[in-house]
């Protein structure tokens, strides 16, 4: 068996909520493979987005470990978590989190600014990842200026500059009609397929998980079962 | 991230909200132009005054009677022969001549009214004071008495085309001296070239007679003004200045350039720092309106920041990202409020006839100081920004 691309290890965290602890993630054991389509489904207050918050290196676990590419992040300083969020993991939000002063150009430049390429490569890769999400034309354009599928587009090509092996969404359709949502759905799939790209969904909608390849559902800090779509390889 | 980048995104940032990015520069610029203004006026008020100084004679010393308080103030007291003795026999003291002065006189020429200052002097004076040089004439000797030797804006007042006093012209002078008026005609021997005010006098404007002539006529006995002395040389002023000082106790103040220009440094000093501390507190205001309005960006952006953390923003970047907002703030203010500074002393300095000193190094310091300011101010904010998780920055509405 192939070493899988993110692994957990016995998560635990505990938020202090007024005062007294809360312990949101009760030691959750995850694998995913390289190359994985998969979504983590449950209800709001499951600690769904926590965990993706703790594979997306965004947050460090009360207690366990989280390996990102066989690397244990709480081995990781601040900067190292940083440049790992940069260059291997990829997010994509509800609210698109696009920079409203940026265009979507910019918006799909930044990681690769903060990553520090150059102007004249990430000018390139930024008009090449808007045309793979069939955005090619809009470039110039503000988020305002886009719908929210369009925008959701952007935040994808946004998530893919810096060539991630690990996508994070979460709700991503969240905010879309189902139309636009259902047309997100199969770009991710595309990008899976063709790129080999991996991807964690978080979602509390069933019909989103359906369309993935494992769904794990999760329930009060913990894996409570998993449905498989397709066997993987 | 790269500097420019960052640079790009933070005037990204400050054009995003481009109505408090202008109040705030408007706080900068007024503090700036404040003080650009106030020290290209006061640079300038000390460059006249040093060049007037220098007119006065670096060697020349004046003995004044009583002390010299705070505030230029006099007390009392007054000068006699004796204290003359005393002086002239103090080491490295070249030479010292008695002067009256702060006498009025009144005369009528072709019909015009004219009311002048008198100085009674000796032959000594001419030779003491560098700055007085005929024009046409000759100096005081022993004998004279009923002379006189004009300035040079008496031969010829300032309005006037051709002189109206020439050499051997007899002037006809009133002086009122205890409410009695006394005349006396006195024979034109010399002119003075133009020397422009000096320390102490403005010779163009006033005339001079022997001092036994003005002693008569303003009654003065025994008592002189003030008196003008020279050191051996430059380099032993402060040791005849003190050795007089030494003698002569609290009855009397020496003066020289060099202490001069300290004094109207002094002044000049406490007039800059007042006026300077106002502008300090104008810049000090502008970097509370900084703190403030860059807390509120920090804020509003809560969101912006954990996504930028999210994509791979490390601390450092997005407090480098606040900081250049503040410094360009500053940078920008700075410039364009030196700019006004420099216009405004210039505007100044032509109502009140003044050259004002704005050297360039000036406009670039007070830049620099306004950089200081703005990073100073932006430090706090752009610390809380950069220290934000960006779980509960993501989370945030």
């Amino acid at each position: 068996m192939t070493k899988p691309i993110v692994e957990t290890i016995d998560l635990h965290k505990t938020y202090m909520s007024g005062g007294r602890p809360l312990e949101v993630l009760k030691g959750v054991d995850l694998k995913v493979e390289e190359g994985e389509f998969m979504a983590i489904m449950g209800p709001s207050g499951s600690g769904k987005s926590t965990l993706l918050n703790m594979i997306g290196a965004l947050d460090r676990p009360t207690s366990g470990e989280v390996h990102i590419n066989g690397v244990n992040i709480n081995k990781l300083n601040d900067n190292q978590v940083a440049d790992l969020r940069n260059r291997e993991i990829g997010f994509i939000f509800q609210f698109f989190n696009l920079i409203p002063r940026m265009d979507a150009q910019g918006n799909v430049e930044l990681p690769m600014a903060i990553a520090g390429v150059s102007r004249g490569d990430r000018h390139k890769r930024a008009k090449e990842l808007l045309g793979l999400v069939g955005l090619g034309d809009r470039a110039d354009h503000k988020p305002s200026q886009l719908s929210g599928g369009e925008q959701q587009r952007v935040a994808i090509a946004r998530a893919l500059s810096n060539n991630p092996h690990i996508l994070l969404a979460d709700e991503l359709t969240g905010n879309l009609d189902s139309r636009t949502g259902s047309e997100i759905m199969h770009l991710l799939r595309r990008l899976n397929e063709e790129e080999g790209k991996t991807f964690i969904l978080i979602t509390h909608d069933p019909a989103v998980g359906q369309q993935t390849d494992r769904l794990i559902s999760f329930k009060d800090g913990i894996i409570e079962g998993e449905k498989k779509f397709k066997d993987l390889i | 991230m790269n500097p420019v980048d960052t640079l790009l995104i933070a005037f990204n940032g400050l054009k995003g909200r481009k109505f408090r990015f202008a109040l705030n520069l408007v706080g900068i610029l007024i503090g700036c132009a404040a003080i650009t203004g106030l020290i290209s006026i006061t640079e300038g008020l000390q460059d006249s005054v040093t060049g007037q100084l220098n007119v006065f004679g670096p060697s020349n010393l004046i003995i004044m009677p009583g002390e010299i308080g705070s505030g230029m103030t006099m007390t009392g007291g007054s000068l006699n022969w004796r204290d003359l003795d005393i002086v002239s026999r103090v080491d490295y003291v070249k030479g010292v001549t008695p002067i009256i002065a702060n006498k009025i006189a009144e005369y009528t020429i072709n019909g015009r009214y004219f009311a002048t200052d008198v100085y009674g002097v000796e032959r000594a004076y001419k030779e003491l004071n560098p700055n007085t040089e005929l024009e046409e004439g000759r100096n005081f000797v022993q004998s004279d008495s009923a002379v006189v030797i004009v300035g040079a804006n008496i031969a010829q007042p300032l309005d006037l085309d051709e002189p109206i006093v020439e050499l051997g012209d007899r002037i006809k002078i009133a002086a009122t001296v205890d409410d009695v008026e006394k005349e006396l005609t006195l024979r034109v021997i010399g002119i003075l070239k133009e020397t422009g005010s000096s320390f102490g006098a403005n010779l163009d404007d006033s005339i001079a007679i022997p001092l036994k002539t003005a002693q008569q006529l303003f009654e003065t006995g025994n008592e002189f003004s003030y008196f003008l002395a020279q050191a051996d040389s430059i380099d032993v002023v402060d040791e005849a200045a003190g050795g007089i000082e030494e003698k002569m106790g609290d009855r009397a103040t020496v003066i020289t350039a060099a202490s001069a220009q300290e004094q109207v440094e002094s002044i000049l000093g406490t007039i800059q720092s007042v006026l300077g501390g106002i502008a300090g507190i104008s810049l000090v205001v502008a970097g509370v309106g900084i703190i403030n309005t860059m807390t509120v960006s920090v804020m509003e952006r809560t969101k912006e920041i954990g996504t930028m953390k999210a994509l791979g923003a490390k601390s450092l970047d997005v407090l480098m990202m606040f900081l250049t907002e503040a410094m360009l703030t500053g940078m920008i203010g700075g410039a364009i409020g030196a700019g006004f500074g420099y216009l405004l002393a210039g505007i100044i300095g032509s109502f009140i006839d003044l050259t004002t000193s704005s050297s360039i190094m000036l406009g670039f310091e007070v830049v620099v100081f306004a950089v200081a300011t703005s990073i100073a101010s932006g430090l706090y904010p752009a610390y809380r920004a950069s220290n934000m998780n960006p779980v509960e920055a993501l989370r945030h509405e």
